[in-house]
């Protein structure tokens, strides 16, 4: 910077020259003193220093994002998915039960979920609902693209869910609350008749069958499909890199059945969600804890299944144990009864399930069994959940361990000491659990009553028990879809997978599930699963507590606790693997001396 | 030799349709269908696309007629759970990962049994002896498995030697290749002492060593050729037993291959994978028998002698 000096200026500053050295001579001592005014005129140079604070980065990834100054060099920002490979799709829109991947990593959903497992607007910018609640729209961002570069349509969300609707999707129970989903689904009504509309390019209507308060939570998994590659190459366009077509930060860059897939960043993403790792590769992996020791896997879940010895060497070791994060239970176990009129008696009778519900010291049986692993579940929340009511539900009849009580109800129901009374079996999916054990020997040791525990896989379970309703007792566990009470209480609306119909409780529930009021609505939800509980449709077991171990050298939201102190395996596992990275921290080097 | 090849060979094809005839019938009547994973089960209209999808609505005759008929033409239909590809395209493209892993354990535990069976056998109840026959026993009861977690932690996770999974360079291979052969060492250490004593026993060596040959020449001239009937006959068809996978080593270490694929499919109720599965190791277990049988003859002449004099 450069300043041409005025006459008035130079004249009082050589002025004030002149005087310091005439005083300073004087002091001095000098013997002569000679005042000359000279007159320059020159160019002085300004120049101006500030101390600015430049936050430091780490590298620069792909999409041009800096990651954290902890961050290791870009080649190492990798992150490992486990699969088999052994599943059919790669969208999820096109199957759930029969998906090779559970995230969200190739495509937008409307919905995300944050670490926290607050929605956030993802391929939405924002949602709204009508005012008589009959439908929400859905306001898109524009900025998205696919990777062919076409531009992500609302016609293109539209697409999708008729499509998928119409072609017996096997999650598609799910959307049961959009308009004429399920008529849709059954092939009762053509497609175009669902409730789901693109005002215009970039605003997607959603009508419900009734008000749907939660609807934009149901709407973190729906992702749009390529109509466009789907048209040109076939319903299995989206496992083959070359005519795959994404609108998510992660584009497929090989796909191989035996080995695995390969990702890499999606250079025009323009959505919200923030990745830093570099390439993502999915297929075997090494199991076990070693494996996990030795880095070859991202994480390792620690349970009640898991051998004693290895939960002593996890706690006993001070990095595996910091490694530890405890997770949230959102599974709860429970036991069913089939009790429709006629169908497996006396399980119809209200005496006899209560009967077998008051023989069983749940909280002792918990506590014995789980060894920490478990909480007694006293209704079909888990605890921390939205709206957990444990505490009240403790108390319910039900829930009340009380053996002469039962013995009474028994005995009242025409089976005193448990004479005559029916040998029934509880069909339990995959395994019979040391809880369904010890609920078996409290049946025969309180009630003098003998009830056989029968094992089924996965998919005979289902055609015996949920499609052909042959069980008169049976043990499952239902976990979460999304973060709101009806995701555990609608399953058990009529209409769902029970083997028996209670229409007045779902009528009850569907009034109290619509209420747009939230606090009213949570109010009237507590009250529903207290019915629900009370009506001894089922009996709540345990719910399941797990650790995840996952290296400390791990960074990001996503490896941070969620409010509750809980890590969120469930947001993560379903997110795009955004707010995560690998740090330069030396906390694992002890683990390998 | 062409009419005992013959027979053999349409005795291998009854074989095969009995058995695709039996896995077609069992797999179908396991309760549980491919479509009844879901947690609130899809209605019977969602259940009935699927089903005519795949050509599953059809009678179970015509649908094992129509199978057969592409099988023959090794078309063994596409897996419900790879559509994308087809089950022979699926299975060829397994298979070399499953052999190359199968083959190197069996050259292993062939090597380091036979190795160790030879030297038991020279040293009869000696001390040599009875510490070899001691690890076949421990060794073969070490589930390979447990035995591929302990190398993991030992030479993946403390030591950092070599890698504790994935599939990558010859590094790799080390710690599966090593577990799975291992205990297969055992068993081939155990059977080549036994074949050797029998033999080392036998009048014809006492002769040899008489006429003043060295043991070394003995026990590979006259000993081992004479063992290598039993020890062929249960040591060849190792290779296809362990070339096709195994479930417990592609788990631990996180190998692709035919074992877990398996495994999975059965609990997938994939159907045409089981059966293109099984049906291919059918073959290959019934053609090395097949090879085995050649072999005798090139092995021992007396075999060709005795089926000339039949």
């Amino acid at each position: 910077m450069s300043k041409k000096l005025s006459r008035r200026e130079l004249l009082k500053g050589t002025a004030l020259v002149a005087g310091s050295a005439a005083a300073t001579a004087a002091l001095s001592g000098c013997t002569k003193v000679v005042t000359q005014v000279v007159e320059v005129e020159k160019e002085v140079e300004k120049v101006v220093t500030q101390v600015v604070e430049v936050e430091k980065t780490g590298p620069i990834n792909s999409f041009g994002l800096a990651l954290p100054p902890d961050a290791r060099p870009l080649d190492q920002q990798v992150w490992k998915i486990g699969s088999d490979m052994t599943a059919a799709h790669g969208h999820w829109m096109k199957s759930l039960y029969n998906l090779l991947w559970g995230n969200t990593m190739h495509d937008e959903p409307l919905v995300g979920l944050d670490y926290n497992n607050d929605p956030f607007p993802c391929g939405a910018e924002s949602w709204q609902i009508a005012e008589d609640g009959s439908y929400w729209d859905f306001p898109l961002r524009k900025e998205l693209v696919w990777t062919d570069g076409t531009p992500v349509t609302a016609h293109d969300y539209e697409w999708t869910l008729k499509w998928t609707m119409g072609n017996g999707y096997d999650f598609g129970w799910y959307y049961s609350d959009v308009k004429n989903a399920m008529p849709v689904l059954n092939r009762e009504m053509d497609p175009s008749e669902l409730g789901v509309e693109a005002l215009d390019d970039y605003t997607l209507r959603i009508y419900t069958n009734f008000p749907c308060p939660y609807l934009p939570m149901v709407m973190c998994f729906y992702m749009p499909m390529s109509k466009t590659a789907f048209d040109a190459h076939g319903e299995m366009y989206e496992l083959d890199p070359a005519t795959y077509n994404g609108c998510g930060p992660w584009t497929l860059t090989k796909f191989d059945r035996a080995t695995g897939c390969e990702f890499e960043l999606f250079k025009d993403y323009k959505g919200v969600r923030k990745v830093y790792f570099e390439k993502c590769i999915m297929g075997p992996m090494a199991g076990g804890l070693a494996a996990y020791m030795a880095g070859d896997v991202p994480s390792y879940g620690m349970g009640a299944g898991t051998p004693p010895g290895e939960q002593a060497f996890i706690n006993t070791n001070p990095v595996l144990r910091g490694e530890s994060h405890p997770v949230a239970p959102n599974i709860t176990s429970y036991l069913g009864f089939s009790m429709d009129p006629g169908k497996f008696p006396p399980l119809d009778n209200y005496d006899v399930r209560l009967a077998l519900c008051k023989a069983v010291d749940k909280e002792t049986m918990v506590g014995a069994v789980g060894k920490g692993f478990a909480l007694p579940a006293w209704g079909i929340l888990p605890p921390g959940f939205v709206n957990y009511n444990g505490d009240v539900l403790k108390q319910q009849d039900c829930n009340v361990f009380d053996v002469e009580a039962a013995r009474q109800l028994l005995s009242k129901a025409g089976y005193p000491d448990g004479k005559d009374f029916p040998e029934f079996e509880v069909y339990c999916r995959t395994t019979i659990t040391p809880y369904m054990e010890a609920a078996q020997a409290a049946w025969k040791e309180n009630l003098g009553i003998t009830i056989q525990l029968k094992a089924l896989d996965y998919a005979s379970y289902g055609e015996q028990v949920w499609t052909n309703k042959l069980a008169p007792m049976y043990r499952v566990e239902y976990s979460l879809d999304y973060f709101d009470p009806s995701t555990f209480l609608n399953v058990f609306r009529d209409g769902g997978r029970h083997p028996h119909s209670n229409p007045e409780w779902t009528a009850n529930y569907n009034i109290a599930n619509a209420t747009l009021d939230p606090v009213k609505r949570m109010e009237l939800l507590k009250q529903s699963e207290m019915d629900l509980v009370n009506s001894l449709c089922f009996y709540g077991l345990q719910c399941d507590i797990s650790y995840e171990l996952f290296p400390c050298t791990l960074g990001g939201d996503f490896a941070t606790p969620d409010r509750n102190g809980f890590l969120n395996g469930y947001a993560r596992g379903r997110s795009a693997y955004n707010d995560l990275y690998w740090t330069t921290s030396t906390c694992r080097d002890s683990l390998e001396k | 030799m062409l009419r005992y090849t013959l027979n053999r060979l349409l005795g291998i094809m009854v074989m095969l349709i009995l058995l695709s005839i039996v896995t077609f019938v069992l797999s179908r009547t396991v309760p549980g269908g491919p479509f009844g994973k879901a947690e609130v089960p899809m209605s019977k209209v969602q259940m009935d696309q699927f089903y005519e999808k795949y050509g599953l609505d059809k009678p179970i005759l015509e649908q094992y007629l129509t199978w057969l008929s592409q099988a023959v033409r090794l078309d063994f239909g596409v897996p419900f759970t790879a559509p994308e590809t087809t089950v022979t395209g699926l299975i060829m493209k397994l298979l070399p990962y499953s052999a190359l892993v199968g083959f190197l354990a069996c050259v292993f535990a062939l090597t380091l049994g036979i190795i160790l069976g030879m030297i038991a056998a020279a040293n009869p109840n000696g001390w040599v002896d009875n510490s070899i026959v001691t690890y076949s026993i421990v060794a073969g009861s070490i589930p390979s498995f447990v035995l591929g977690f302990v190398v993991v932690y030992v030479f993946s996770a403390k030591l950092g030697w070599f890698p504790g999974g994935g599939w990558g360079g010859p590094e790799h291979l080390v710690l599966p290749v090593f577990a799975y052969g291992f205990p297969a060492s055992a068993g081939v250490a155990r059977w080549t002492r036994q074949c050797l004593v029998d033999i080392i026993n036998s009048d014809f060596v006492r002769t040899a060593y008489a006429k003043g040959l060295q043991q070394s020449r003995v026990m590979s001239k006259h000993v081992l050729r004479n063992a290598l009937i039993p020890m062929v006959t249960s040591f060849l068809p190792m290779f296809p037993g362990m070339m096709t996978g195994s479930i417990f080593i592609e788990q631990v270490f996180g190998l692709p291959g035919l074992g877990k694929q398996f495994v999975l499919a059965s609990t997938n109720r994939d159907y045409p994978l089981v059966l293109g599965i099984t049906i291919f190791w059918a073959v290959l277990i019934s053609a090395t028998y097949f090879i085995t049988d050649i072999l005798y003859g090139v092995i021992d002449p007396r075999v060709r002698i005795s089926e000339r004099a039949a």
